[in-house]
């Protein structure tokens, strides 16, 4: 029910607002992906790490943080 | 062949003029469900987009053939909605809805039982029969049709399981969200009992979620009641006892309904269980193969 598009929109939103200096790392897949990753794409954010899936996401997530691979 | 719904269904959608409502019920038309009918009290004679609006259900049966009602009412008006519903002569209701008060349940969930209406939900993302109708908002595009019957307490890690299956070469009969509340219309032995008994189905997907004893009950079911192969996936192996993960039926209370307890069960009468849904998938997979 949640769609991608308004994830997007929501973290370039909030990337206005705070200074985003945590990386980010971001999976969009399911309702209104594409829209929302044109959206992420627009907006360059840095500190934005984008993975494709659930899996690699998760892994990005530990090696970022500091932890093994 | 499906279960529960197909291209004989006709969708009458409670709050298809509200911005949910219509984005997700002419996105299943959009996908070619028969979409016959919005219902919105004080709304009767409008249309969306073509679709004629009534007030009530029973209008939306009458005047329009309507056999199936999408529930997709605030939490707050709901029940009283679902309630509508079973009374109006359709034979399926599917309640989206998430939030209504368990109390509310308790009587609407009798209700539906003495009719003899099928409910699914409430607070689950409906049905899906690839290829032929989609009730609710699973993402279809994630799905193909094939020989899997899906029967799941999450909405996500479904579509996460689906798009795993359909990548793998293989597709789905029906996908059908139980829904996270403590009190739904279907459990898993209601629907594991509709795949036993359709001809399409050859092997069934079973997603649990920590909380109540749904799937320990479904484990003897299956033992004694189902011939068609099982795989499970249950999610909240990491979640601290107490704390309510999401859904309001996702509460380990004491030391039951954890997952660790439901693999246990699952497993003690020969169901595999996946700790991932990508792995899931890949036993699913490999054991249709096989088959």
């Amino acid at each position: 029910i949640t769609r991608c598009d308004e994830i997007a929109k929501g973290i370039v939103t909030a990337s206005s607002q705070i200074d985003l200096d945590l990386p980010l790392v971001v999976r969009l897949d399911g309702t209104n992906f594409e829209e929302g990753l044109a959206i992420l794409a627009e907006a360059n954010l840095p500190n934005l790490h984008q993975e494709k899936t659930m899996l690699d996401a998760a892994r990005r997530v530990v090696e970022l943080a500091g932890g093994a691979s | 062949m499906s279960i529960i719904i197909d291209e004989g269904t006709k969708l009458a959608v409670s709050g298809l003029t509200g911005r949910e409502g219509s984005f997700h019920g002419l996105r299943n038309k959009a996908y070619g469900t028969d979409l016959v009918a919005g219902v919105t009290p004080g709304k009767g004679g409008q249309d969306v987009e073509g679709v004629p609006v009534f007030d009530t259900i029973a209008e939306a049966v009458t005047e329009a053939g309507a056999n199936t009602s999408m529930i997709f009412v605030p939490a707050r008006f709901a029940a009283p909605a679902i309630d509508e519903a079973i009374d109006s002569g359709v034979e399926t209701v599917i309640a989206i809805t998430e939030g209504i008060p368990v109390l509310d349940m308790l009587n609407t969930y009798w209700k539906a039982k003495e009719k003899g209406v099928r409910l699914i939900g409430p607070n689950c993302p409906g049905v899906l029969s690839p290829g032929k109708a989609n009730v609710g908002i699973i993402p279809a595009q994630f799905f193909d049709p094939g020989p899997i019957g899906v029967v799941s307490k999450s909405g996500t890690l479904t579509y996460q399981i689906g798009n795993e299956l359909k990548q793998a070469g293989t597709g789905n009969s029906s996908i059908v969200g139980i829904g996270g509340d403590p009190i739904v219309g279907s459990d898993f032995i209601d629907i594991l009992t509709m795949y036993e008994a359709d001809p399409d189905t050859e092997l069934i997907v079973m997603v649990g979620e920590i909380g109540g004893d749904a799937e320990e009950r479904a484990a003897e079911f299956i033992a004694a009641e189902v011939s068609k192969p099982v795989v499970a996936y249950i999610a909240g192996f990491t979640a601290p006892p107490g704390k309510q993960m999401g859904h309001a039926g996702a509460i380990i209370s004491g030391s039951s309904g954890t997952a660790q307890a439901k693999k246990d069960a699952l497993e003690a009468k020969g169901v595999r269980v996946g700790e991932s849904p990508t792995e899931t998938a890949q036993i699913a997979a490999e054991m249709l193969r096989s088959l």
